[in-house]
């Protein structure tokens, strides 16, 4: 399988890289590690007519700290960001789940941006992105924009991002003392996508109790979201079993219209992030101390 | 719009340039445009590996990454391994751990197990399998494959005293 | 291979009032995601192209959509068949209107076969793309409900 034919043109520099996307409009198409695009340009279910390669703009690679904020370039890759020693050590749901992304040869080529452009409704880095309260700065030859997680989502595929826009950075706020965090993930045992992916961060209280939770989902429906009713059954109470079996069942309700396909049926998507939810929090929970 | 690119880079050590359209794919650059047929084309879909290369020291499926993408980078293919006569030690753990059968996926099993060693001298079985998921194997099965590699971590650490 | 949709939407309107706007051919042609041509062939029959884009995939397609068995204003059978480049759908669906007060629930369930490059590799995405053009028609109606509302409410 071959794409179709297109242009290529590699910028060096974020406003090159966006003149150039203004320039050749809707029919161009940014391409960061090309591991969601490239496949779908070969099965033809793509085919934009011009590529912008972002791989040649260093200022878009890099992890760095920002007083306190963990800045994250859009084309730093899974692989790096997984191995990286301020993410592991102050994000450890970001470096699990990035290192659970498909396998070693998927996570050397593609990068934390084009994950989140791209919202695969199965893709992982959504639902991090949701737990940890994320900040994108999106970049348009307008000027920069910075969208909460939580809003840049809105649909199987679909995100915030017009034509004209560039995903340039991941901005992570610091968390609180005695925060926990996890990731939890029912894989697709072929591709490694999550039929369901949880991710939590929960802080505790001087008493113990729930400061704040959390919970970013994936996998289960067309877009990733929050488990909202879970997060208040949480909220103000000392974590045992009475409530954690709560939030986790009201997490699989939080999901409106469960996929349904044949990986796994709209009921079984509820009970795998009821589960997993369940399991996400105990060991956030034990990790926040 | 077919407008071709001059990609410089270097394969196995060798400087080389060419010119290419932007929707090669490097596989194919690789084996049809260089003659290095020790890359294969399995799958064909991201899933199995057999095409698997180094860009830079790290394990890339060739088969999703675009020639032009590579402009400017240093590549290692099977070819490369060998120094002469001389196995590179990844060969040498493969044959004596009859590591393969038709060898088909083994270019992509001995690339991904040395971007593997590079970062991990002292894997464990579980951390060399977790490296391997993305290459699959339809004869040899893993077992003999995982001994390989493991062989070859202890070949590769020639500095460390031996016990 | 096989997809199955089903699913309720519900509108603030009476069920005399959403048959009408469902079965109106300008209201259809209006409210198809990614419409690029509306033709009426036949007193309940239309040729519809669409071009559909759902981030990076986009493809066009030319259906037939034929409206069956019609009991105003609580049930209708819906029947598409055609195609295009990346794929070719062969389907029917039931939809059962329930009124209640000013409220009608639509209820939809409707099976298609799906053939072609889009159900080889794009099975995984197929029924949430499905659901998500479904939902799109439906809120694209309640608009148009709503539109003409206050004429009637006031
Ligand atoms: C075999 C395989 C297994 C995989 N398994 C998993 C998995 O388990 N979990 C998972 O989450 N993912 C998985 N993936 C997907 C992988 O993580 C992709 O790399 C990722 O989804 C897309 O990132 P990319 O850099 O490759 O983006 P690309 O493919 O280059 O781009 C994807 C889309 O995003 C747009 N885009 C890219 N960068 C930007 C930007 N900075 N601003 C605006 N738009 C941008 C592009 O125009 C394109 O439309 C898998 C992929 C493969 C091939
Ligand atoms: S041929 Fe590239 S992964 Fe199979
Ligand atoms: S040796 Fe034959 S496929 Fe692995």
């Amino acid at each position: 399988m071959v794409p179709a034919e297109f242009g290529y043109v590699a910028p060096r520099t974020i406003t090159e890289a966006l003149a150039l996307l203004e320039r050749y409009g809707d029919s161009a198409r940014l391409l960061a590690g090309g591991h969601s695009l490239i496949p779908l340009m070969k099965l033809r279910l793509a085919m934009p007519s011009m590529l912008i390669d972002l791989g040649e703009i260093t200022e878009l690679r890099g992890i760095r700290d920002d007083s306190g904020t963990l800045v994250i370039g859009a084309t730093t890759t899974h692989a790096t960001v997984a191995a990286n020693e301020l993410v592991r050590a102050r994000y450890p749901v970001l470096a699990e789940a990035a290192g659970q992304i498909g396998d070693v040869q998927v996570r050397n080529r593609g990068t934390i941006g084009g994950s989140l452009a791209h919202a695969d409704p199965a893709a992982d880095l959504p639902a991090v992105m949701l737990a940890l309260d994320a900040q994108l700065n999106i970049c348009s030859p307008a000027g920069a924009r910075l969208v909460a997680a939580r809003s840049f989502f809105e649909g199987m595929f679909t995100t915030q991002l017009a034509a004209t826009e560039m995903l340039t950075e991941i901005r992570l706020p610091p968390l609180p003392a005695r925060t926990g965090t996890a990731y939890q993930k029912a894989a697709n045992l072929a591709s490694g996508y999550a039929i369901v992916g949880v991710a939590v961060v929960v802080t505790l209280d001087s008493d113990g109790a729930v400061a704040a939770a959390r919970i970013g989902v994936t996998g289960a429906g067309a877009q990733p979201v929050r488990a909202t009713t879970a997060e208040a059954a949480l909220a103000g109470r000392v974590p045992g079993e009475a409530n954690l079996s709560m939030a986790a069942s009201a997490a699989g309700h939080d999901i409106e219209d469960p996929l349904d396909d044949m990986h796994a049926s709209a009921d079984y998507r509820r009970h795998l992030v009821a589960v997993h939810t369940r399991r996400a929090l105990e060991r956030a929970i034990a990790a926040a101390g | 719009m077919t407008l071709s690119h001059t990609i410089e880079l270097s394969v196995n050590g060798r400087p080389r340039t060419a010119d290419v359209a932007p929707r090669l794919l490097l596989v194919h650059f690789l084996r049809d445009t260089l003659g290095l047929t020790g890359t294969h084309s399995g799958c064909d879909t991201s899933q199995c590996g057999a095409c698997t290369v180094l860009v830079d020291g790290a394990a890339v499926k060739s088969c999703t990454v675009l020639a032009v993408q590579v402009a400017g980078r240093t590549i290692t293919t099977v070819e490369g391994l060998a120094q002469g006569e001389r196995l590179h030690p990844i060969q040498q753990a493969f044959w004596d751990a009859h590591g393969l059968q038709c060898g088909f996926c083994t270019p992509g099993m001995m690339l991904t197990a040395i971007d593997l060693l590079a970062r991990s001298p002292h894997p464990a079985e579980a951390e060399v399998r977790e490296a391997l998921s993305g290459n699959l194997c339809r004869c040899t099965g893993y077992q003999h494959i995982v001994a390989a590699v493991q062989r070859a971590a202890a070949a590769m650490r020639p500095t460390e005293p031996a016990e | 291979m096989p997809l199955h949709v089903e699913g309720r939407y519900s509108f603030a309107a009476p069920i005399q009032r959403v048959w009408e706007t469902l079965l109106d051919p300008a209201a259809i042609s209006g409210c198809m995601p990614g419409r690029e041509r509306f033709e009426q062939i036949g007193p309940d029959e239309f040729e519809v192209t669409l071009k559909v884009k759902i981030g990076p995939v986009s493809g066009d397609g030319t259906a037939r959509v034929t409206l069956l068995d019609q009991h105003e204003p609580v049930r209708y059978r819906m029947r598409v068949h055609g195609g295009g480049g990346i794929g070719m759908i062969d389907g029917a669906g039931d939809i059962e209107l329930a009124g209640s007060g000013g409220v009608t629930m639509v209820t939809y369930r409707g099976d298609a076969d799906v053939t072609g490059k889009v159900a080889a590799v794009g099975q995984r995405l197929l029924s949430a793309s499905a659901k998500m053009m479904i939902g799109q028609f439906f809120k694209c109606m309640e608009g148009r409900l709503a539109a003409v509302e206050p004429r009637g409410a006031q």
